[in-house]
């Protein structure tokens, strides 16, 4: 019977598998704090303190044994994630200490939980809604700081906020609607078929803004694909040096050192990046330089945004630039060795050919070696990345071309998220599904608003649009949706 | 299935009561005696069978709908206005087709007189005046269907007289005259509708049978004579020239007549100061009414109050029949005392020198709590006790006629339930039996989740199938309508596989504005663009000689020279132009359509997934405290019919599957 079930105590490892240094094995259930009692002493043998919402300090043992010396947090119900009583054991991380405590705990009368258990147990108490059960499995996987901000954010329901007034403002046109319908004889009430019609385009801009949002969410998740290109010896690698701080490129200043592609992650400013340093592009005879050339253009390919890193020094390399500029990603160019003199009248060349061009992509000046110019670097990645994009283009997943910029359409302004935290994004796959329906419903609707079809047949996809929010709030209910949430969660979380 | 069904169906002599003449009654009556079962109908007075206590008028928006329903079904309501209508209007018709909307004029005495002939030659009726004091029921016997011993089954009613009369069903249709008392000004009377008696012993019958009772309000304005009205100050309202009757069988050649006109005029920024400086002179704002009043057709201080800021509310002024002065002031419901209430009505621009001949009056009546009652509108702790019309909450005769009909065809074993997706009907009744309403209940057409599918012009195709299984539906109208369906959908698949040369239609498009082809186009494709209708193709359809100009498309020419060839011409006019309309509108909101069908598909999926009769819904923590009171007082069969209780939300659908899922 799942009422026995739905109180027992549940316990499990909440930190991933793997060493680390510390890690983390939760209980929740009424009973969690006896269950502790029994495994948790002070260093000296006695009862260990535990008081509500506080940092104690102790050793977990079984039978008499020390198991480890562990911090931890009580929570008594309802001051907690699940609404029960929780205790959480911060533990060293070694696999068999965590599993130590994990036994010692579940000797102690507590059961192994299942996935996904702890979440289902704070919805069903109540605690969090079913957009932020969705959150708290974005903060779970959370690849970076800013999915982590972001994910803090759904949680604390901005993102349902939003939402709900877009919903709302979708009701009360079709409470007018079926005003009219059910009062026929009140004409004066008739709907205003051009006060929908203007409201309806603020709402869609804002679903539509809200759905800009989805690429930037997702690529908080996965991480930003980053090809560094340039020709050879421009200094890519020794880019990619002085953007991981460390040693992880062979350079060397014969060209052409770097053959295959190397792939490292890196968090900029919050921002997740995968960056591809990639063999210099360039005609050679060497078969296995050849392969790195091909690999490179294939990681190009693959990339959602380009470093083009041009060597100061030297004339610019015109072919590479045309291939960078060829394709529809974001680029920035970067003009290395600015320490050296020649870097300034290279810059100016290549601003030169930049404006004289369709696009406007940023240049920077830098030294990777000396590390001059990388904060300029980094901030030019972060504003590209989160270029909001304002060219109607909404419904294209992944990364949105930069607009076309002349004098008459001047790039848009820059959307700089300076803090996850306070943005809504859209983090999760199924909420940009159904954005994307209600984004398509509403333009119907506004598409036959304005050639002149029936009110209440508008209705229809009025209602579609409205359904399709409610159901990213979890105000309509529909049951797939919910075994599928739940699915996702793993154990622990 | 209720206890009482297996019998039923067995085959049993079959006596069913019926306890109140008006509109739930009658149909009701009608329905289980068409059935074959011997029915008694109890009135208070045999002369107000069929009354309408309040506006002279049938149909309107989504009432209009039910109207059209019950007859599809084969009720009698729809044929009853043909007969005795003063005008009649298409509403909604600037709207797409889903919300039009029949409203019919009606002479109220005619009307009555009607229902009530048809009453009295109905042979399995018997007409009863005299009052049903008492429901008396017996333990009922051999049901092993059910766990617990308490089953109780009707086995008799008694009257004031203390006959007690056996039958093996009752249809409470007791309407608005239980304990009913009316209100204006500082006077209260107690009686019924219309000066009427009331009805006095059967609540606390109710009561101790188990019924929760709640006390609901509602109101009529007042009635001037004619000759005081200054017409020439208001709008005339004129019926259409084209006429459409209610029911699916009438002919409108055969009710042709002069239409008598509404008029419409407005209330004054000095109609309101009177209100306002007089609401303590309304038995709705001293105190003496604590009943609950209907937000959907609120009386005129309930308008001044409520929406302050409005300059000015519509009055109709409605004819009450050909052979009466009396005149409906449509809008003026009020429970002011009777010389405010002329005042105040004075004010109104054409009312200056009215006379009122009745004054306006609240109300107040004893209903029950329909969530009390089974889908069939049986009561879930009594088999064969059967409740229809406004003692179940609702207000308005149609909505009343609709439970009628279904308690009248349940009660007499044939168990139907509508479901949302097939009828208005549908919807009614499941509103009235899952949420319960806690103010007398109208029908809207917002209330129906798939509007577009329940429309006024497919009822018969909705529902004559089921009118005919239920016996309600003769012979000859079914063999009509079977012949209509398959002529209709066979057109349909016809005009989707003829192509038409740019040579055909090109002069067509021109004459209709509409661009020209320059190849060839579907027919159905044709019908689709708004300025084409139907009826428009067909004028060069038949100027086809297929030999020449289907020549060219070998695959298609062979079904449509068949299909030509079944086309009946034995239609009656009207019918075939309801055919030609029907065609009309399926091929054009086609799309539409086949978009609600999906949503409603949906819709069944989770309708029909079951929650378990012995659910603890108490023990489940995460439930909110309402939604677990609801949920097991309620005891829903289904998550559709869960997610419709109010105060049951989506978040509390969600945790109740999580938990049923966990717990298998």
């Amino acid at each position: 019977m799942w009422s026995s079930q739905q109180n027992d105590v549940i316990v499990a490892i909440a930190t991933p598998p793997g060493r680390g240094a510390l890690g983390v094995v939760r209980l929740s259930g009424a009973g969690a704090l006896e269950v502790v009692r029994r495994i948790f002493f002070a260093t000296n043998g006695k009862a260990g303190k535990m008081r509500p919402h506080r940092m104690e300090y102790g050793n977990i043992r079984m039978d008499g044994t020390v198991i480890d010396e562990v911090m931890l947090c009580a929570m008594p119900a309802p001051k907690s994630f699940t609404r029960e009583d929780v205790v959480e054991i911060f533990a060293h991380g070694g696999p068999m200490t965590m599993q130590g405590v994990l036994n010692a705990a579940l000797q102690s009368g507590a059961r192994l939980a299942r996935p996904g258990e702890f979440t289902q147990r704070a919805f069903l108490n109540g605690r969090i809604n079913l957009a932020q059960a969705e959150a708290v499995m974005d903060l779970i996987h959370a690849g970076s700081e800013a999915a982590r901000a972001a994910g803090l954010r759904q949680l604390g329901g901005g993102l349902s906020s939003r939402i709900s007034i877009c919903r709302n403002a979708i009701l009360r046109w079709l409470a007018h609607i079926s005003l009219s319908i059910d009062y026929p004889e009140h004409e004066e009430e008739a709907t205003n078929r051009a006060t929908i019609l203007s409201e309806g385009q603020r709402v869609l801009a804002d679903m539509q803004a809200l759905l800009q949002t989805a690429n930037i969410g997702r690529l908080l998740r996965e991480g930003i694909k980053t090809a560094i290109i340039g020709a050879p010896n421009a200094g890519k690698s020794t880019l990619l040096n002085a953007l991981l701080g460390e040693d992880r490129a062979i350079i060397h200043e014969l060209p052409g050192t770097t053959r295959d592609v190397l792939t490292e992650s890196v968090q900029i400013h919050g921002i997740p990046l995968v960056l591809m340093d990639t063999a210099g592009l360039r005609e050679t005879s060497d078969p296995v330089e050849k392969m790195g050339v091909e690999r490179s253009r294939q990681a190009m390919d693959e990339a959602e945004l380009i470093l083009h890193v041009i060597d100061g020094s030297t004339t610019a390399d015109s072919s590479v630039s045309a291939d960078g500029q060829a394709t529809q990603k974001k680029i920035i160019t970067i003009i290395n060795k600015s320490d050296l003199p020649e870097a300034a009248q290279t810059a100016q060349v290549i601003k030169k050919a930049a404006e004289a061009s369709e696009r406007k992509t940023p240049i920077i000046p830098i030294s990777a070696k000396t590390g001059a110019g990388l904060d300029k670097l980094l901030d030019a990645i972060r504003k590209t990345i989160f270029n909001a994009s304002t060219n109607g283009n909404t419904a294209t997943a992944g990364f949105v071309a930069t607009p076309t910029a002349n004098k008459n359409n001047p790039p848009p302004d820059f959307l700089v998220i300076q803090d996850f935290a306070e943005t809504d994004v859209i983090t999760r796959e199924r909420h940009r599904v159904l954005l994307v329906e209600a984004i398509e419903f509403l333009q119907q609707a506004l598409a036959e608003l304005e050639a002149g079809v029936a009110e209440d047949m508008v209705a229809i996809a009025l209602r579609g649009a409205y359904l399709s929010l409610g159901h990213i709030l979890g105000e309509e209910y529909a049951d797939d949706i919910i075994d599928r949430i739940f699915a996702e969660f793993c154990v622990g979380k | 299935m209720s206890a009482s069904d297996n019998g039923r169906n067995a085959g049993m002599t079959r006596h069913i009561v019926v306890i109140g003449g008006g509109h739930a009654g009658v149909e009701a009556a009608l329905a289980a005696a068409r059935r074959g079962v011997r029915v008694t109908l109890f009135v208070l007075s045999l002369d107000s069978i069929a009354m309408m206590p309040c506006n002279p008028c049938i149909g309107g928006s989504a009432k209009g709908h039910l109207v059209r329903e019950i007859d599809a079904l084969g009720g009698e309501m729809g044929r009853a206005i043909d007969a005795t209508y003063l005008q009649s209007r298409m509403l909604n018709a600037s709207k797409g087709p889903a919300v039009y909307s029949l409203r019919a004029q009606a002479d109220k005495k005619r009307y009555m007189t009607y229902m009530k002939q048809v009453l009295e030659n109905e042979p399995n009726i018997a007409l009863r005046e005299g009052e049903v004091v008492e429901v008396i029921t017996a333990q009922s016997v051999a049901d092993d269907t059910k766990a617990s011993g308490e089953n109780l089954n009707v086995s008799a009613v008694r009257t004031e007289s203390c006959t007690i009369i056996p039958c093996n069903a009752v249809i409470v249709c007791a309407g608005t005259y239980l304990n009913a008392r009316c209100l204006h000004g500082e006077t209260v009377t107690a009686t019924g509708p219309a000066g009427m008696r009331n009805a006095t012993f059967l609540t606390d019958n109710l009561h101790k049978l188990g019924f929760v009772l709640q006390r609901f309000k509602t109101g009529t304005p007042a009635r001037v004579h004619a000759r005081s009205i200054d017409f020439s100050q208001m709008a005339v309202q004129h019926g259409d020239e084209t006429l459409v009757p209610f029911s699916f069988e009438t002919d409108p050649a055969d009710i042709a007549r002069p239409q008598i006109p509404c008029y419409l005029t407005y209330t004054t920024p000095h109609t309101h100061q009177i209100i306002r400086d007089n609401l303590h002179r309304s038995a709705m704002y001293s105190g003496l009414i604590d009943a609950t009043g209907t937000r959907y057709c609120p009386s005129i201080e309930d308008k001044i109050v409520r929406f302050a800021d409005k300059e000015r509310h519509p009055v109709f002024i409605e004819p009450e029949g050909e052979d009466t002065a009396e005149m409906y002031v449509q809008g003026m419901s009020s429970a002011l005392a009777v010389e405010v209430q002329e005042q105040v009505y004075r004010s109104v621009p054409g009312l200056e020198n009215c006379e009122i001949m009745r004054p306006a009056y609240a109300i107040e009546y004893d209903c029950i709590d329909a969530t009390q009652l089974t889908m069939g509108l049986e009561a879930k702790h009594i088999s064969g006790l059967f409740f229809a019309g406004q003692i179940n909450g609702s207000s308005g005769y149609e909505e009343a006629a609709a439970q009628g009909l279904i308690a009248g065809i349940n009660a007499s074993g044939f168990p139907l339930v509508l479901t949302r997706a097939q009828a208005y009907i549908g919807v009614l009744i499941d509103d009235l039996v899952t949420k319960g309403t806690i103010e007398p209940y109208r029908m809207m057409t917002s209330r129906a989740e798939y509007r577009l599918l329940l429309r006024q012009d497919n009822a018969d195709l909705r529902l004559t199938e089921i009118g005919h299984a239920a016996g309600l539906i003769n012979e000859a109208r079914y063999a009509c309508f079977t012949q209509k369906r398959d002529v209709i959908a066979t057109e349909i698949t016809r005009l989707k596989k003829i192509t038409l040369s740019p040579e055909a239609v090109n002069p067509l498009l021109t004459e209709k504005n509409t661009p020209p082809l320059t190849s060839g186009a579907k027919a159905a494709d044709l019908i689709k663009r708004p300025e084409l209708t139907y009826d428009d193709i067909l004028r060069i359809l038949p100027q086809h000689k297929q030999e020449d100009d289907f020549a060219a498309l070998d695959d298609v020419a062979e079904p449509i020279k068949q299909n030509a060839a079944v086309a009946p011409a034995a239609f009656p006019p009207f019918i075939q132009a309801a055919i030609n309309a029907q065609i009309n509108i399926q091929i054009k909101y086609e799309g539409y359509i086949s978009m609600q069908i999906e949503q409603a598909a949906q819709f069944a999926k989770t309708e029909e997934k079951p929650l378990p009769p012995d659910l603890d819904y108490e023990n489940i923590t995460g439930l909110r405290l309402e939604a677990r009171q609801k949920l097991s007082r309620l005891r829903p069969a289904n998550f559709g019919q869960a997610s419709r209780i109010t105060g049951v939300s989506p978040a509390d659908l969600s945790i109740l599957m999580i938990y049923l899922k966990a717990k298998v």
